[in-house]
């Protein structure tokens, strides 16, 4: 039996991105903001919910609920900030759902910005803050464990001796997002990459290397969620087709820092999934496609994994094999992802998705009838789904 | 700022204990100490992880300090070629290493070509110029006596 969803994305749309200083994270917002109400077909006073995520390594205060005042919006009947690291973007969208679901609001803005890049400094000083693993504030920066790419390595670094990965194949994911990007006009990276350009480049935290970590950018991105109801009524005169929201889930757990608690896999996402499939009434099986948050290359490996797609410990050997390549069983990251695409943390998959729902993806089109997006965040401890689908019931 | 002195006491039977409230700057004073001592829950038994204030019923976590053997194996490593910052010129390795006891910290492995490092290997920890937690390898030879643990507190 066909199961209806309630919401819809219907509406997309981006600030300028750029590599240069283009503005404050607060102006691409508003850029993005009214892109997307533009692009939904809707006016400033249908927009009666608001929903705002910077990101969690910018300062504090980046983005505020000062948007709505900001972006013209009048009274609206949902406002907040949302933060839980890269899980927010997927976050704000499945709240923004469960809002319409309850009758609460019928058009939210979900919306996300970042301006990282500034002038004189390198992108990887842009995320150079220490994390805090052990559980002690300031520990890991006395060992010089700078970055989040310092806690992804960690964990590739033993899955790759645990599970007998090559770098070869860690290799896989850079490539194949490479790929695809090569067919998007918006990626920043599209340059053909060989195993040869891969395994040449410079290691940066080995096991990984600048090509294994996101590609840092300037600019915001957001969506509009609706009733879908409204959004089948308005199909005729909508600009692009709505894109239907089918299954959300969400999964945290604090990293395990104790042997009694265990390897760091599977992580949370396995919560995310289990919630998700069960909410579409799908299983792995039947996911056509997959646009998942890769700030690492290892996290395209351990969502694979988590989600069902392949077996565990050879989401590596998945990926290298050509399986998720251009003309491989389930297409990942259509667009190049955060390496080739570009890095709007959460908005990278979930913009992705929404194009290749609306069969906008052009030379990378691909079976889109139902389209997994994942975000995940901290060193894997914050993980939320959703699953999407051109189709109003599946 | 690191207190010289780690707020604990002596309870009924002569441990060391103190509330988990306190467990970053306990840790980090016996560190100072040159001594590494790990958290154990008085109620379960269970040695706790660094982040934990409760214990496992949900009542505030009250820990035992017990001074660790100084034995670890590598849980894994990586090696910081690009350089973060002008005071840690490149390539070192950061480590994650898992004590006998069971608890997992980070920490860096010294002494040792980075060729040689394998994850599994066993460690000793020791401590630095700096006064940093660091470890080496483990002596190799059956027999050989072993190091004692810095200061005894």
């Amino acid at each position: 039996m066909k199961r209806q969803a309630t919401s819809a994305i219907v509406g997309l749309g981006f600030s300028q991105l750029s590599r240069q200083p283009i503005g404050s994270a607060r102006t691409l917002a508003l850029d993005a903001i009214s892109a997307a109400i533009t692009d939904a077909g809707l006016a400033l006073k249908d927009i009666d919910g608001l929903l705002i995520n910077q990101s969690g390594l910018a300062p504090p205060g980046s983005l505020s609920l000062r948007l709505q005042e900001d972006a013209g919006l009048g009274s609206l009947r949902l406002l907040s900030c949302v933060e839980a690291k890269g899980a927010s973007v997927l976050q704000m969208v499945q709240q923004a759902a469960l809002a319409i679901a309850a009758g609460m609001a019928r058009n939210v803005v979900c919306v996300f910005a970042d301006a990282p890049l500034v002038a004189e400094v390198a992108g990887s000083q842009s995320y150079g803050k220490a994390s805090v693993l052990t559980g002690i504030e300031g520990w890991e920066a006395q060992y010089g464990m700078f970055g989040p790419v310092g806690a992804y390595a960690l964990l590739a670094r033993r899955y790759m001796d645990v599970f007998g990965v090559s770098e070869r194949q860690l290799a896989g994911h850079a490539l194949a997002c490479r790929l695809w990007a090569q067919d998007n006009p918006q990626a920043f990276l599209r340059k053909p990459l060989t195993l040869d350009d891969y395994l040449t480049a410079r290691k940066v935290v080995e096991p990984f290397r600048v090509l294994d970590c996101a590609f840092p950018i300037n600019g915001g991105a957001a969506v509009v969620v609706s009733a879908a109801s409204q959004a089948r009524r308005q199909a005729s005169d909508a600009a692009r087709p709505a894109v239907y929201i089918h299954g959300m889930g969400q999964g945290h757990a604090a990293a395990p820092m104790l042997r009694t608690a265990g390897e760091d896999w599977p992580t949370p996402a396995a919560l995310a999934a289990e919630t998700l499939y069960r909410m579409a009434g799908i299983g792995p099986a039947e996911v056509s496609m997959f646009q998942i948050y890769d700030a690492f290359s290892y996290c395209a490996i351990a969502a694979l994994e988590d989600f069902g797609l392949c077996d565990h410990g050879s989401g590596a050997a998945f990926i290298a094999d050509g399986n998720t390549a251009p003309g491989g069983s389930l297409p990942v990251n259509t667009g190049g992802g955060q390496l080739s695409g570009g890095y709007l943390q959460g908005m990278t998959p979930l913009a992705e998705a929404v194009i290749q729902g609306r069969g906008d993806g052009g030379a990378r089109q691909a079976r889109n009838d139902l389209i997994l997006v994942n975000g995940s965040g901290g060193r894997l401890e914050y993980h939320a789904a959703l699953l999407l689908s051109p189709h109003a019931a599946i | 700022m690191i207190p010289s002195m780690p707020v604990c006491e002596r309870d009924a039977q002569g441990r060391l204990i103190s509330a988990a409230t306190h467990m970053a700057e306990n840790f980090q004073a016996f560190i100072a100490q040159r001594a590494l001592r790990i958290p154990r829950c008085i109620k379960t038994g269970a040695i706790v992880a660094l982040g934990a204030r409760r214990c496992a019923d949900g009542t505030p976590l009250v820990v035992e300090w017990l001074p660790a053997s100084g034995r670890a194996t590598l849980h894994s490593f990586v090696i910081y070629r690009q350089e973060y910052r002008s005071t840690f010129p490149v390539p070192y390795n950061v480590a994650m290493v898992e004590l006998d006891e069971g608890l997992r910290l980070v920490s860096s492995v010294t002494g040792i070509a980075e060729a040689l490092l394998k994850i599994g290997m066993d460690l000793r920890a020791d401590f630095d110029s700096a006064g940093r937690l660091v470890f080496e390898a483990a002596p190799a030879q059956a027999g050989q006596p072993e190091q004692t643990q810095g200061a005894e507190y």
